[in-house]
C-alpha cells in the first residue's frame, strides 16, 4: 500500500514540470495561477533557459503540462461537454486563415489540410458561396462504425477522434466518411517538431499507413479554449461551444446556440444521411462580402 | 457376360489409373518454364511491394478521395474466383448433374489459390500491415471488415477440407501405385491418406462427411461474395448504396468462376494430355452453364443499374453519366458488351460451344470480370457527396502506378503458381470417382 | 479536482519571438495598450501589443513589457512579461500585492518598452479608482432579478451613486462567459440597474450557474467583476451514449442481437468444421 503511494507520487512529480523564466532571476516576475490555492511561500531552486540556476517562491510558478493525454485517457471525452461548430457561411471570404492556422498548429502540409473551403453552389440560379469543410463529428458517425479496430472513436463529448498508433490503414473510413473529411499519411509525415509524446487529442505525430482528419482541438479545449480555426477566422464566421451550456463563441463574441440556431434557420449538410453532424451552417444569405472567385494558383 | 464385364472394368479402371496419374511422375520438363515466368512474375512483384513497404502507399496512384485502388478490385475479383469452389463441389453435386464430376477438383484447386491470393493482396492493401495483429487485439465485431476476416478464414478451411475430402481414395492410390515418386511426395501420399483401405466403415464415414460439407459450403460461400459486397454498400457513396449489391456480386461471381473453369479445363487437357477425360462433351456442358449464369448475371446488372439511371439523383446520377458517358464509358461499355452480351450471343449456338471458341469466350468474361470490379470501385469513389475541391490535380484521377500493376500481376501468378503446385502434386481428375462411376459403364466413354 | 494547467507565458515565447518588425533599418513604432481586470479574487493587467510592420499596426509577440504602480521607479516595479503571438500579456496580481491595492483610491499603473533594435520605446498608463460594485441576487414572484448598485465611497465615507456606468450580465460557460440581457444596461442617477434573468438557461447538473456582473473597460475603473454561484438554471442531465451499445460504440459495447448473430453462425460454422475433422481421424484410425 505505501509503496502504491509513494510510486504515484513520483509518478505525479515527473509528469509535471515546474518551470521558470530567465526574468524570473533578474526581477520579481510574479504570476499565479490561481488565487485559490494557499499561498506557500517556499522556496524552490530552478535551472532557467539560460543555464544559471535561481531560487524563487514556489507560488510564482506555474505547473506546466508536460504531456498530452495519453491514447488512453483520450478515449474518454471531457465530462459533461457537448461540442458543436455553427459556420455562418453568409461571413466566410474564402480568406483560407482558419486553413492555415490548423496547418500550423497540426503541423500539416499545405497540399493535405484537415480543413478544405469548398465553392458550393445550390442551383444555377443561387449565387455561389463558400464553405468552410473541417469533420463534422457525427453523433451517428460512418466512420467509427465502420472501424475494424476502434482507431477510430466517439467520445462523450461528441468528438470523433483517432488512435494513429492503432490504426491498421484499411481506409474503410475514408469510404464511409460521406464528407470526405479524412486524409491519409500516404507516404512518410513531415518531419514535426513536438516536444511530448503522441496523443490522439492532439494528432501529432503523424504517422506513415494512418488516417488524420479534423480533430476539433482537444488539447485546446481541455485547457478551456477554442481551436485554433475559430480564433483565426477574421471575420468570425465559426463558432464553437457546446451544446449542454447552449453556448456558441466566434472568439468575439458569445452567443446562445439554440438562439442562433432557430433564429438563423441553420441546417447540416446532407441531414438524410442520418450521420447527424455536429456542424451547423447558416444559410449564405445576408452575405457580408459580395461572391469572389478564388484567386488564380489556389487548388480548387 | 458379368466376367466379361468386370474384366472390362479391370482393364478401364487400370488405364484411368494410369492416364490420371502420369502427371504426377517427374516426367514433364515443359511445366518448368512455365513455372520460372511465374516466380519472375512473383518477384517483380515482391520488389514492388518492398518499395510500397518502404515509402509508404505513396508509390500507388490511391489518394485521398480515390482511396482504394486494384487492390481491393482485385481481392474482390480473387474472391469471386473462389466461389467456384462451391460452384461445382456443391451445388452442381447435390443437383446430381454427375457430367461435373471430372471438374470438382480443378473447382476446388482454383479456389483455394484464389482465396489464399485475396487474402494476401488485402494485406498489401493495408497501410499498416505490421499492426495486422490489431484486428485480432481490438476487433470490433461491428465492422464489416471483421465479418470479412472471419468468412475468409472460415471459407479458406472448408475449402481445403472439400479439397482434402474428395482426395483421400485418390491419394491412398497415389500412395499404392506411384513406387516411382519422389520421397517426399511417397511421405505426403502416405502420411494425408490417412490409412484409407476403401473399407466400408470409412466409405460410409467420408460420404457423410462429404455430404455435410456440401450442404455446409453454400451458405458460406454466399457469404463469403455477399460480406465482400457489404463491404461496399454499408459505406455512404452513392453508387454502393444498393440493397441489390450481395446478390450482383454472387451472380457475377459464379459467372467468372464457370469460365476460370473453362480456361482451366483448356490448358489443363491440352498440358496434361488428358482428352479423353476432359471432353469436348464437357465443354459443351460448360458453355451452356456459363449462358445460365451470365444471364442472372445479366438480370442483375440491369437491376443495379435501372433504378439510378432512371432516376438520376445527385450524385448518383453524376456517376451514372460517368460510366455511360464520360470517361469510363468505353470501359464501362467494353465490359458489358464483350464480357457479358457477347458470351450469352455466342455460347447459346452449338459451334459456340466448342473448346477453343469457349476459351476465347471465356478470356473475355473474365477480363470484364476484373475491369468490372475496377468500375465499382473506382468511379463511386470519385463521385463523394461533396464536391472534390482544394486538392491537387493527381487526387481526380485515378491510373494505376506501376507497383500496382507489378502486384496485382504478381496475384494473378501466385494464383496460376498455387495451381500448378497442386496439379502437379494431386491427381487433377478425381480417379475413385471416375472409376467408379464410368468403370460400370464404360461404353459410355466412348462418345 | 478540476486540473486547470496554464502555462507559464515567458515560456511558450521562447517559439514565437519570430521578426514581426522590419530588420535592421528603422525601429518599428509600437503601441501599447494597457488594462486592468478585478474581482472579488483577484486583479489582473492586461497589455497589447502592436507594432507597425509596412502599414499597418500588428499584434506583437515577443516583446517585454515592464509594468510599474504608482510611479516608475525601481522601488514600484511590479514586474516584466513578455507578449504572446496574439500580442498580448497578462499580470496577476499576487494575494499581498492585491491587498495593499485595495485600500488605495486610486491606483496608477505604467506600462513600459524599452526601445531595443527592432522596436521604438513606448509608455503609457491607467489610474483605476476603486468602487463599489454592489449585486443582489433575488426572486420576486418567480421571476429571478439582478439588483445592481454602483457607487463610489467619498473621503467622508459616503456612497455617492454613479450614473451612466455600463454594466454586463453574464453567465460563466465553458470556452466564454455568455451575455444575457440587453446588450446595453447603464445606471440611473441613484447608479441603479436592474435585470430579469432568463428562465431557460441550463445550469449543471444541479442547475447551478456562475452568474458574473461586469463594469467593463470604464474609464474610470477598469473593469470590475463580481459573481455568484446561483440554482437559477435548468438541471442538465447529460446521457453518456458512448457507454451505450450500438453500432458505433466500442468493441465492448456491440450491439447484443449481433454478438448472439455472429457468435451462433461462427459456433455452428466451426461445429461442423470440428466435427468434420473429428471424423478423418476416426478414418485414420479405422485404418490401422
Amino acid at each position: 500500500m505505501k509503496n502504491k503511494a509513494a510510486g504515484h507520487r513520483r509518478k505525479f512529480l515527473k509528469s509535471s514540470v515546474y518551470i521558470g523564466v530567465s526574468a524570473i532571476a533578474s526581477s520579481p516576475f510574479i504570476q499565479r495561477c490561481s488565487s485559490k490555492e494557499p499561498d506557500k511561500e517556499k522556496k524552490v531552486k530552478l535551472l532557467t533557459t539560460d543555464g544559471t540556476l535561481v531560487e524563487v517562491n514556489q507560488s510564482n510558478l506555474m505547473k506546466m503540462s508536460h504531456q498530452p493525454a495519453s491514447p488512453k485517457e483520450a478515449r474518454k471525452g471531457i465530462p459533461g461537454r457537448h461540442f458543436v461548430m455553427v459556420v455562418d457561411l453568409s461571413r466566410c471570404r474564402n480568406a483560407r486563415k482558419c486553413i492555415k492556422a490548423c496547418d500550423h498548429h497540426h503541423q500539416l502540409t499545405p497540399d493535405r489540410p484537415f480543413i478544405k473551403v469548398l465553392r458550393m453552389q445550390d442551383n444555377k440560379a443561387s449565387s455561389p458561396y463558400w464553405m468552410p469543410k473541417k469533420c463534422f463529428h457525427c453523433d451517428n458517425p460512418p466512420c467509427v462504425k465502420v472501424c475494424p479496430v476502434g482507431a477510430t472513436y466517439k467520445r462523450s463529448d461528441a468528438l470523433v477522434l483517432i488512435d494513429n498508433k492503432r490504426c491498421i490503414g484499411c481506409r474503410f473510413c475514408m469510404a464511409a466518411c460521406p464528407y470526405s473529411a479524412r486524409v491519409f499519411n500516404w507516404g512518410k509525415p513531415k518531419p514535426q517538431s513536438t516536444d511530448h509524446s503522441y496523443s490522439p487529442e492532439t494528432s501529432v505525430p503523424s504517422q506513415i499507413g494512418t488516417v488524420e482528419k479534423c480533430d476539433f482541438c482537444p488539447d485546446m479545449l481541455r485547457q478551456d479554449k477554442v481551436p485554433h480555426c475559430i480564433t483565426a477566422c477574421p471575420n468570425g464566421a465559426l463558432y464553437f461551444g457546446d451544446q449542454i451550456a447552449d453556448s456558441v463563441t466566434n472568439g468575439s463574441e458569445t452567443v446562445r446556440l439554440s438562439t442562433l440556431l432557430r433564429d438563423k434557420a441553420a441546417y447540416r449538410y446532407h441531414e438524410e444521411l442520418g450521420t447527424e453532424p455536429n456542424v451547423y451552417y447558416l444559410p449564405p444569405s445576408d452575405r457580408l462580402f459580395p461572391f469572389k472567385e478564388a484567386p488564380e494558383g489556389q487548388p480548387s | 457376360m458379368a466376367k466379361d464385364k468386370i474384366f472390362l472394368n479391370d482393364q478401364f479402371n487400370q488405364k484411368v489409373e494410369k492416364d490420371l496419374l502420369a502427371h504426377l511422375l517427374p516426367n514433364k520438363k515443359v511445366g518448368n518454364i512455365f513455372i520460372f515466368v511465374l516466380l519472375a512474375f512473383i518477384l517483380v512483384g515482391i520488389y514492388a511491394y518492398y518499395r510500397q513497404l518502404r515509402y509508404g502507399l505513396i508509390v500507388t496512384s490511391m489518394r485521398d478521395y480515390t482511396s482504394w485502388g486494384v487492390y481491393i478490385s482485385n481481392f474482390v475479383f480473387l474472391v469471386a474466383i473462389s466461389l467456384v469452389g462451391s460452384l461445382f463441389s456443391s451445388i452442381l453435386k447435390l443437383s446430381k448433374a454427375t457430367w461435373s464430376t471430372p471438374l470438382t477438383r480443378i473447382s476446388e484447386i482454383i479456389a483455394i489459390a484464389a482465396i489464399i491470393c485475396a487474402s494476401v493482396i488485402i494485406i498489401v492493401d493495408m497501410g499498416r500491415p505490421d499492426r495486422f495483429i490489431n484486428v485480432l487485439i481490438h476487433g470490433r465485431i461491428q465492422s464489416p471488415i471483421i465479418w470479412d476476416v472471419i468468412i475468409i478464414t472460415t471459407y479458406l478451411t472448408i475449402s481445403v477440407l472439400l479439397l482434402y475430402i474428395s482426395l483421400i481414395p485418390d491419394l491412398a492410390i497415389c500412395r499404392d501405385k506411384l513406387t516411382d515418386a519422389p520421397g517426399w511426395k511417397k511421405w505426403f501420399y502416405k502420411v494425408f491418406s490417412i490409412n484409407w483401405h476403401g473399407t466400408p466403415e470409412q466409405n460410409n464415414i467420408l460420404h457423410k462427411v462429404s455430404f455435410m460439407l456440401s450442404v455446409m459450403v453454400i451458405p458460406v460461400a454466399f457469404a463469403i461474395h455477399t460480406v465482400t459486397s457489404w463491404l461496399f454498400s454499408t459505406t455512404w457513396r452513392p453508387g454502393w448504396d444498393s440493397t441489390n449489391l450481395g446478390p450482383y456480386f454472387v451472380s457475377g461471381a459464379l459467372m467468372a468462376g464457370a469460365a476460370v473453369i473453362i480456361v482451366a479445363m483448356y490448358f489443363i487437357r491440352n498440358a496434361l494430355n488428358i482428352k479423353e477425360y476432359l471432353t469436348d462433351k464437357l465443354f459443351d456442358h460448360m458453355g451452356k452453364l456459363l449462358v445460365l449464369l451470365s444471364l442472372v448475371y445479366l438480370y442483375f446488372n440491369i437491376n443495379e443499374y435501372l433504378g439510378p439511371a432512371f432516376k438520376m439523383v445527385g450524385v448518383e446520377g453524376e456517376h451514372i453519366i460517368e460510366l455511360f458517358f464520360g470517361k469510363y464509358a468505353s470501359m464501362y461499355w467494353l465490359v458489358q458488351v464483350f464480357g457479358l452480351v457477347l458470351p450469352i450471343v455466342v455460347l447459346v449456338f452449338a459451334w459456340g460451344r466448342k473448346p477453343l471458341p469457349m476459351l476465347i469466350i471465356s478470356i473475355l468474361v473474365l477480363l470484364g470480370a476484373w475491369f468490372k470490379r475496377f468500375l465499382i470501385v473506382i468511379p463511386s469513389l470519385q463521385h463523394p457527396y461533396l464536391p472534390i475541391q482544394d486538392v491537387d490535380e493527381s487526387y481526380r484521377h485515378y491510373i494505376p502506378s506501376w507497383e500496382e500493376w507489378a502486384i496485382t500481376f504478381a496475384s494473378f501468378a501466385g494464383c496460376l503458381l498455387i495451381i500448378t503446385f497442386l496439379v502437379k502434386l494431386l491427381p487433377v481428375i478425381p480417379i475413385w470417382e471416375t472409376k467408379k462411376e464410368e468403370g460400370n459403364e464404360p461404353k459410355q466413354q466412348e462418345v | 479536482m478540476k486540473a486547470i494547467i496554464v502555462t507559464l507565458i515567458g515560456m511558450i515565447l521562447m517559439g514565437f519571438s519570430s521578426s514581426n518588425y522590419p530588420v535592421g533599418g528603422d525601429k518599428a513604432p509600437v503601441r501599447v495598450y494597457l488594462e486592468s481586470f478585478r474581482n472579488t479574487e483577484m486583479h489582473q493587467l492586461s497589455v497589447r501589443v502592436l507594432a507597425k510592420t509596412e502599414k499597418r499596426y500588428l499584434p506583437a509577440a515577443g516583446v517585454e513589457v515592464v509594468l510599474y504602480s504608482s510611479e516608475i521607479t525601481d522601488s514600484n516595479l511590479l514586474g516584466t512579461i513578455v507578449t504572446a503571438s496574439n500580442g498580448l500579456g497578462t499580470y496577476t496580481f499576487s494575494p499581498a500585492q492585491f491587498e495593499s491595492a485595495e485600500k488605495t483610491k486610486v491606483a496608477k499603473y505604467f506600462a513600459v518598452i524599452h526601445e531595443n533594435e527592432n522596436l521604438k520605446g513606448k509608455e503609457t498608463a491607467i489610474s483605476v479608482e476603486d468602487v463599489n460594485l454592489d449585486v443582489r441576487f433575488m426572486i420576486e414572484d418567480s421571476i429571478k432579478l439582478i439588483y445592481v448598485n454602483v457607487s463610489e465611497i467619498d473621503s467622508t465615507g459616503n456612497n455617492i451613486p454613479q450614473e451612466d456606468v455600463q454594466i454586463k450580465f453574464l453567465v460563466e460557460r465553458p470556452l466564454s462567459p455568455l451575455p444575457v440581457g440587453d446588450e446595453y444596461n447603464t445606471t440611473d442617477e441613484e447608479g441603479n440597474i436592474s435585470m430579469e434573468f432568463p428562465d431557460d438557461l441550463p445550469g449543471d447538473t444541479e442547475g447551478n450557474l456562475k452568474i458574473l456582473v461586469r463594469i467593463v473597460e470604464n474609464e474610470k475603473y477598469g473593469s470590475v467583476e463580481v459573481s455568484k454561484i446561483m440554482k437559477w438554471g435548468i438541471p442538465t442531465f447529460v446521457s453518456d451514449k458512448t457507454i451505450k451499445r450500438s453500432l458505433w460504440a466500442s468493441s465492448a459495447n456491440a450491439p447484443i442481437a449481433l454478438l448472439i448473430f455472429i457468435n451462433a453462425l461462427i459456433l455452428a460454422v466451426w461445429g461442423v468444421i470440428f466435427y468434420i475433422v473429428f471424423k478423418l481421424f476416426q478414418i485414420r484410425k479405422i485404418g490401422i
